[in-house]
């Protein structure tokens, strides 16, 4: 029956099981992981035999202390080792520091993971996870930048590379820091024990015979019992082995006292034997010394008057050769002077006969125009006769001309008288002829006036006849005159001709007068020139004369100067001679002396040397033993340290990374729960009002009402029961091996020990049990009180209803008519709205929490050490008032900012409740912002603390409650106590800090002393560099680059995206399953509904868009209240993971909210995409046959 | 080509090995504007008939034509289309929307046809002016049914499918339902095809088929119809 119902419904059966399986997986899984990481641990720790207690001293161990720390009682295994920072070398001259340690076999057991373990001395083993770029083969030599301590504690320089291990003191990836190299410890090495060349260990490991848990409350409160007692035995230990060394080392000191001494009188005497021989020497040689600095004087005297003799020949040599160079010009000029005196005698004598030649022809010139003057005037009074002739003949002439002029006249006038009366006869004629032609006058008149006119006529002609004879009178005596007149024309110019030449003959003779006037003047002057140059010759000649006989004086008295330089020159070259003789000689004896000297002073030095290199032996020596016996008297009673687990790194790690798991277990799996609950209450509501009528009808046979439950019941179990069975299984392996293995990119991948908790399995089988069964009963109960004959009727559809939308018409008369429709449906089935409103609220809830837990944890480290603590390093130093000279001076060289203060540990008693808490108090508050900035979580400025005033840190300030105004009481170990007022809380996220004033330390503690200082460089230094020279410097202790501590904080956190990505995962499911069941029975309810719909003619869109509208819409709305929910139960969990050092960030980013509001909507489609599949096999015709 | 064919139609369910034949070759024509009963006892293949002219199942073999059109080789999209546009249903059971209200039901219908009448109006005309805004739950059956008829009829389809329109209805409420269904067919010239196992109904149909067993029995025109009114059973 039972079986044949699952398989009718088996999406419906799945379902249940589906949730069941979910929230119980979930919930186990979370839980288990913590216990089974523990768990794990544990056994890893107890199989290599990890150690209980780490003891140092400061004088080293031997093996006899290591014996007797064996047979202590409750040791289970004691063991020495060595441990040192080297800096080791690859071939290629790579370097990286590492912690050397030497393989231990009761404690801390390495596993090798590559290769075999080393056999011989010269092998070694390395960091698995940090090989170094070495292979097995290959040798890893100590760099000789090593301190000379380092190199002298190993037996050889290199080592053969045999295996690659993993070891119990590194389980997580973190190395620590170191003082040499760069800084950062890179990996681990092991050696066997005989490499190392030291006698005394470094360490001795002791296991306890203990098993209790790591981490248990039981093995805290053994340690804490074991302590003081432990405490003891390490301190006795080391006293032991400080006595015998002190003893060993007196004794040792009396012994080279006595063979220094014995030393030191022995070579004072042979340095005094020496002495004296050198003294006698250097006596001699001073003697020597005097004798040739004598020589010396007297041969310098002779070679300066030989200097002189020489100075005063050469002078005689240069005035003989002047003389004679003078004597031979002067010879010269004498010659010149006569040739100059003859050649003047010669011109003079010329000149002479010149001026006699010239006085003779000037006399013969005179003569000739004397006569040329005569001639001359006699032409001249020839020509003035002439002239007085030519003069008369002229007038002459002029009175003729003038009478023939006045005779021509007259004949001229007679002419026109006769030509006048001639025309008038004729005309007179002319008209008579006329007048008788025209008949005027007869022939008689005619007659008459032509006789008288013929009288006139006649007397006319006579007159004529006069004239002609007059006429040729005129002519012959115009003949005569012009004969006349040409013979005085010729006679003129002849005369005119006679002129001319004697003017031409008077120039000539004029010219030749003024050319003898010239010469004579001529003459006179050459005849002065003569006279002078005739007196001055004279003179010359008496002067030559006078000079010729000074020049032979000359002469003589040169040739007698030569003579004596002569003699002079040969008494020098003599003196010269014998000199050099004598110099010859003192230079033997200097070079003698030299010789004697150089031997001297080696012998000198060799002295010298023999004392200074014994002085310095001596007091080398007693320096040595004055060391000794210092070092001996201030060899102090040695500082034992007992380290216990929790001081390695990966012990302590796991210890919070695993509380952050345990701590997100504890509230997240509710949700689970709860929506696993929800589903199967509306899963089996469902079912059962399938089966109404079934019910109805076997109500009516008989059955009794639980019977008829029993089925219900069992369908429902069955599905929780194995749900939870296969999600218990599941989730304890599944969430534990995930997170493990997220765990691993910090941890050793150390094979898990899984936990099956049987308590833990039967409290959630009995809840989903429970729950399942309780939901069936409730649902059940309802419908089995109905009567059978109303079960039998169907159920009357669900009536229609109007919704509170309706009534605001605003937005209703808006709305498209589909919209209204769904509108209505998602409000008609109230169970439906809210079943789907919680699974999709917790659903972005939880999505949006685990988002948001990422940011929290992704923010925090950034902003702690960029923005709050933007120091590069933390340095711890001395307890001292202020800090040492010698880091100062690091400090300034590295051009390093500080910032001092004290840092201490005090408890915080509150409320009942103490809490280990951090007291910084700085010496300075000026520079307080470039290091720690005191801000308030709104990023305001806090004030600083007066006296009696504290800042408390934003985390002690929520987890213990302490606000503004409160009064917080602080401890420390000497019972001190410090009373103040909170007046700021300060926003910090890694470590609780209370920060007060040097007075208020002060004032409690007795006095401020500076022990740390946060220190930054400038960029352009390397901040592990500065991080080495610092760790130098006297009186600091440590030196922290807060990057590493960043990255390591960060790393931790990373492996926390895992388990939030569970979350996600998980999250996801639930809505899937949540949708997926609704919208199931959704589409079951409505089956006629969506069957009437598609009959109208509804398209498969229209169709899936009318049932899964209402999914979109009931999405949205439970998605927005699950983003406030989420907002709240993300700051619930942040409040819940409390890992003590740590605050996270309550902030959530944009991103992680879109990305949950994203991630929701894909799920929503995607059921509603696999159930449009569904809605398309609905039959029409077979859900519309019939009422149900 | 008269306006409803049926050619051959089979339609043979398969339950396992087993064959069972629903239609077994059905032939019969529609005219339009006819009022059209097909009678037959239960079982007899009526509803399948009515499915596949409807296009709310398909057919094994032969061919349906409606207007021209082969229905029988619609795709199932195609079919939707032809729902949509073409097909008018009224069922047994009203088959009404629960959550709406009538005039509202009657709009569900009208959102989908191209050219649908008014809602307001045809359900004044089927006599339910007072109820529009009242839910299914509200209304007797007979209003119920009248509801479905004017969501059926606010589509303004080719063909009005009613299945036993009467079968949940008591004897006069049956009446005036199929009173309406014959005045809309009058009226609008609406072809009508009724299913209904009560035979009395043949009498005021145009055209009465008669089926059985998957088989068409009878086929004819009724040339002395009756009005509803003067019909009793």
């Amino acid at each position: 029956m039972i079986w044949r119902e699952i398989k009718s419904t088996f999406g419906r059966f799945a379902s249940v099981f589906a949730i069941i399986a979910i929230g119980t997986g979930f919930f186990a899984g979370v839980r288990i992981t913590t216990p089974v990481m523990l768990n794990t641990l544990d056994d890893y720790y107890r199989d290599t035999r990890f150690f209980d207690y780490r003891l140092l001293s400061t004088i080293g161990w031997t093996d006899k202390e290591v014996s007797g720390l064996k047979n202590e009682s409750g040791v289970a295994g004691a063991e020495g080792s060595w441990q040192y920072d080297v800096i080791l070398k690859r071939r290629d001259g790579k370097e990286a520091v590492y912690k050397v340690h030497s393989i231990t076999e009761e404690v801390n057991q390495i596993q090798i993971k590559a290769g075999r373990m080393p056999e011989s001395s010269r092998e070694c083993v390395i960091d698995n996870n940090n090989r170094m770029g070495l292979s097995l083969g290959d040798k890893v030599y100590i760099s000789d930048s090593n301190e000379q301590d380092t190199k002298d504690a190993f037996a050889a320089d290199s080592y053969t590379v045999v295996g690659f291990a993993e070891s119990s003191l590194y389980i997580n990836f973190e190395r620590g820091t170191t003082s040499i190299g760069n800084g950062t410890v890179q990996g681990f090495a092991y050696l066997p024990k005989d490499a190392f060349e030291s006698d005394t260990y470094t360490e001795v490991y002791v296991k306890l015979d203990t098993d209790r848990v790591i981490y248990s409350r039981q093995y805290k409160d053994q340690m804490d019992g074991l302590r003081s007692e432990w405490e003891t035995v390490t301190q006795d230990k080391a006293d032991e082995r400080y006595d015998r060394l002190y003893a060993d080392a007196e004794e040792e000191l009396v012994d080279a006292r006595a063979e220094f001494e014995d030393e030191k009188n022995k070579g004072e005497s042979e340095l005094k034997d020496a002495r004296e021989e050198l003294d006698e020497g250097k006596q001699k040689l001073d003697d020597a010394a005097v004798e040739i600095a004598d020589g010396r004087q007297k041969l310098a005297d002779a070679a300066a008057e030989l200097e002189d003799g020489k100075r005063e020949l050469d002078d005689a040599a240069v005035r003989l050769s002047d003389a004679r160079s003078e004597l031979d010009s002067g010879y010269q000029i004498l010659a010149d002077t006569k040739l100059q005196l003859d050649d003047a005698a010669a011109a003079l004598a010329d000149g002479k006969e010149q001026l006699n030649d010239a006085r003779g022809e000037l006399a013969e010139n005179k003569a000739i125009l004397d006569a040329a003057g005569a001639e001359l005037a006699n032409g001249k009074a020839e020509l003035d006769a002439t002239e007085a002739a030519l003069n008369e003949f002229a007038e002459m002439l002029s009175s003729g001309k003038a009478e023939l002029d006045a005779a021509n006249e007259q004949l001229q006038q007679r002419d026109a008288e006769l030509t006048g009366a001639q025309q008038e006869i004729d005309s007179r004629r002319a008209e008579i002829e006329a007048a008788a032609a025209a008949g005027l006058i007869d022939e008689d008149a005619k007659a008459a006036a032509l006789a008288e006119l013929d009288i006139v006529q006649s007397q006319v002609d006579a007159g004529r006849e006069l004239y002609e004879s007059a006429l040729a009178d005129y002519q012959t005596a115009l003949e005569e005159y012009e004969q006349n007149e040409s013979i005085y024309n010729s006679s003129a110019a002849a005369y005119e001709t006679g002129l001319e030449q004697y003017q031409t003959k008077q120039a000539e003779y004029e010219a030749g007068r003024a050319a003898y006037d010239e010469g004579k003047t001529a003459l006179d002057n050459a005849q002065a020139e003569y006279d002078s140059k005739a007196a001055l010759y004279n003179e010359g000649l008496a002067e030559y004369y006078s000079a010729l006989a000074a020049y032979e004086q000359g002469v003589d008295d040169y040739y007698s100067g030569l003579n004596s330089y002569h003699a002079g020159l040969q008494e020098y070259e003599n003196g010269l001679a014998e000199y050099d003789q004598a110099a010859s000689d003192l230079e033997q004896a200097e070079s003698d002396y030299r010789d004697g000297l150089k031997e001297y002073e080696d012998g000198e030095a060799e002295y010298l040397d023999a004392k200074e290199t014994f002085d310095r032996e001596i007091a080398d020596a007693e320096k040595e033993l004055q060391d000794a016996e210092d070092d001996l008297a201030a060899f102090e009673a040695p500082d034992t340290y007992l380290l216990e687990r929790g001081t390695n790194i990966g012990y302590s790690c796991f210890e919070s990374d695993s509380e952050i798991i345990k701590q997100i277990a504890r509230v997240l799996p509710i949700f689970f729960i709860l929506v696993a609950i929800l589903v199967c209450m509306t899963t089996m509501t469902r079912m059962v009002e399938e089966r109404r009528g079934q019910i109805g009808i076997m109500k009516g046979l008989g059955y009794s009402s639980s019977n008829i439950m029993f089925t219900f019941m069992a369908y429902s179990v069955t599905a929780a029961a194995l749900g939870c069975i296969v999600g218990y299984a599941a989730g304890i392996f599944a969430f534990p091996t995930v997170i493990w293995f997220a765990y691993n990119m910090m941890y050793i991948s150390i094979p898990l020990s899984y936990v099956f908790d049987w308590k833990l399995a039967c409290a959630v089988f009995a809840v989903a049990v429970a729950a399942t069964a309780g939901t069936t009963y409730l649902t059940c109960r309802n419908i089995m009180s109905e009567s059978a004959a109303s079960l039998m009727r169907p159920k009357a559809p669900k009536a229609g209803k109007r919704v509170l939308l309706e009534r605001i018409p605003f937005i209703w008369k808006r709305m498209k008519f589909m919209h209204k429709v769904s509108a209505r449906n998602i409000f008609r089935y109230k169970k439906r709205f809210f079943m789907m409103i919680v699974g999709i609220s917790g659903c972005t809830a939880l999505l949006l929490t685990g988002f948001g837990l990422k940011d929290s944890i992704a923010t925090f480290v950034e902003t702690q050490y960029d923005e709050i603590q933007p120091a590069q390093m933390g340095l711890v130093t001395d307890e001292a008032d202020d800090i040492s000279p010698d880091l100062l001076k690091t400090m300034n060289e590295l051009d390093a900012s500080y910032f001092m203060y004290n840092q201490s540990s005090w408890d915080l008693i509150q409320n009942s409740r103490t809490k280990n808490i951090t007291l910084i108090t700085p010496a300075e508050w000026d520079n307080i912002d470039e290091f720690f900035s005191l801000r308030t979580m709104r990023d305001e400025k806090i004030a600083v603390p007066e006296k009696g005033e504290a800042l408390v840190s934003v985390s002690i300030s929520t987890r213990y409650g302490v606000g503004v105004g409160d009064e917080i009481t602080l401890r420390n170990e000497d019972m001190k106590v410090i009373r103040a007022k909170v007046t700021g809380v300060f926003k910090n996220y890694v470590y609780n800090y209370v920060v007060v004033s040097r007075d208020t330390l002060a004032d409690s503690a007795g006095k401020f002393t500076v022990n740390g200082a946060y220190v930054t460089v400038p960029e352009s230094k390397d901040v592990y560099e500065a991080q080495t020279s610092l760790a130098k410097c006297k009186g600091v202790v440590s030196v922290s680059v807060f990057a590493d501590l960043e990255n390591m904080i960060s790393n931790m956190m990373s492996s926390l995206n895992y388990v939030i990505l569970l979350i996600i995962a998980s999250a996801a499911a639930l809505a899937f399953v949540v949708l997926y069941n609704l919208t199931n029975i959704n589409i079951l309810e409505r089956i006629r509904e969506i069957a009437t719909i598609k009959v109208l003619g509804f398209r498969r869109r229209e169709t899936s868009e009318y049932v899964f509208r209402e999914n979109i819409v009931l999405t949205t709305i439970g998605m927005v209240i699950g983003l406030v929910l989420g907002v709240f139960l993300h700051s619930f969990v942040i409040d819940q993971i409390v890992v003590d050092l740590v605050y996270f960030k309550k902030n959530i980013t944009l991103l992680s909210f879109i990305l949950s509001i994203i991630l929701t909507f894909s799920f929503t489609l995607l059921v509603n995409l696999f159930m449009t599949a569904k809605l398309e096999k609905i039959n029409m015709a077979e859900s519309l046959k019939s009422v149900e | 080509m008269a306006y409803v064919e049926f050619r051959n139609v089979k339609k043979i369910y398969k339950s396992g090995e087993v064959d069972i034949p629903a239609l077994n070759g059905t032939d019969f024509i529609i005219e339009k504007g006819e009022f059209c009963v097909i009678v037959g006892a239960s079982g007899a293949g009526k509803t399948t008939i009515l499915n596949i002219l409807g296009g709310m199942d398909s057919l094994t073999s032969g061919s349906v034509f409606l207007d021209g059109s082969e229905i029988s080789a619609y795709s199932s999209k195609q079919l939707t289309e032809y729902r949509r546009y073409d097909i008018g249903f009224v069922f047994q059971f009203y088959n009404l929307v629960q959550n709406l209200t009538a005039l509202e039901n009657v709009e569900l219908a009208t959102q989908l046809s191209k050219d649908p009448l008014d809602p307001a109006k045809v359900l004044e005309q089927v006599g339910l002016k007072g109820r529009m805004s009242n839910f299914p739950a509200q209304l007797s059956g007979g209003e119920q049914q009248r509801v479905a008829i004017a969501r059926a009829l606010a589509k303004n389809p080719k063909l009005l499918l009613c299945d036993e329109p009467t079968g949940a209805l008591d004897y006069q409420t049956g009446r005036a339902v199929l009173k309406l269904l014959f005045d809309t067919c009058r009226e609008r010239n609406m072809t009508v095809v009724v299913i209904t196992h009560n035979s009395a109904l043949t009498a005021m149909a145009d055209r009465v088929i008669t089926v059985k067993n998957g088989r068409i029995e009878d086929m004819y025109l009724n040339k002395n119809r009756i009005d509803i009114e003067d019909i009793e059973w």
